[in-house]
């Protein structure tokens, strides 16, 4: 399990000023889907097709084949919502004040983690499109580095706006740190 | 002749219990594997808690009914296709 207190090659002095994840709006889908796939075929069983069912269930031979293909269905639809929900739930983006750390879960057995440290960042911008993500203020930020490394993409967050003017304030402190311990080690340095 | 051979052979729906079996066997592997990329990945939150009972509850939940289903059926009966085609009726499979 990972401790925000203690991530993984935490530098000293290492402290998160932000953990992200997807909006949760982004699960509308998997519900809505889960509902549907799970709900209508129930509705339909107990209401208009509740006699058929009945006869089928009585059935020596059709009776255990629908119980099979019925109890298959619906763990199967169980395990899949699940395991969609375990890909968004495990999908995400730290900053801190050294480092931005990338984590995307792709399906059950691929799992990608990367890191940038904030000297790198040379560029981030918000992008929020379409009227729903404006209405409930979610898009996505995009880290550009230095160099031709990747981009970092933190995809449908919430207040991306907000989060891209915290990432710039975060570098901004970064690299004024970085040159004051420079100054005040060739100060040292000299003095020495 | 050949029709009488046809008409004598049986099926046993017990058959259906392995296919029934190999998923519950997919289905709990899987389940182990969710909860473990949660407990191993997932960062450490009460929401992580609330989660993982969630599925744990509507696994067992499932999975008793499945099984009281299962119990309730005779999975020792055969059917000849004899008497399959001759208890075919419209109210089955009304086609």
């Amino acid at each position: 399990m990972m401790r925000l207190d203690h991530l993984p090659n935490q530098r000293k002095d290492e402290k998160v000023i932000l953990f992200l994840r997807r909006h949760w709006i982004t699960n509308t889908r998997l519900v809505t889907a889960a509902i549907f796939f799970i709900g209508a075929p129930l509705a339909a069983g107990l209401t208009v097709y509740a006699d058929e069912i009945q006869t089928w269930y009585e059935h020596p031979l059709l009776g255990p084949l629908f119980a099979t293909v019925a109890i298959i269905y619906f763990l199967a639809v169980w395990l899949f919502a699940f395991m969609e929900f375990t890909d968004f739930y495990l999908d995400t983006w730290i900053v801190t004040n050294e480092r931005v750390i990338n984590i995307e879960q792709k399906g059950l057995f691929s799992r990608i983690a990367s890191e940038l440290p904030l000297d790198a960042v040379q560029d981030v911008t918000s992008d929020v499109q379409g009227v729903i993500r404006t209405m409930l203020d979610y898009g996505d930020v995009v880290i550009q580095t230095a160099g031709q490394m990747k981009q970092f993409h933190f995809k449908e967050i919430s207040k991306p706006e907000k989060i891209k003017e915290q990432i710039i304030h975060v570098v901004e402190d970064n690299r004024e740190r970085k040159r004051q311990e420079m100054t005040s080690s060739a100060q040292t340095k000299t003095l020495e | 002749m050949d029709l009488e051979i046809f008409s004598s052979l049986s099926l046993s729906v017990s058959w259906l219990l392995l296919p029934l079996g190999i998923f519950f066997f997919v289905f709990v592997l899987y389940s182990l594997f969710n909860l473990y990329h949660l407990f191993r990945f997932g960062v450490y939150n009460f929401g992580l808690y609330i989660i993982s009972t969630i599925y744990i509850l509507g696994t067992v939940f499932l999975v008793s009914l499945a099984i009281f289903i299962t119990l309730d059926i005779d999975w020792t009966a055969s059917i000849s296709l004899k008497n399959f085609f001759e208890d075919y009726s419209q109210t089955i499979l009304p086609i």
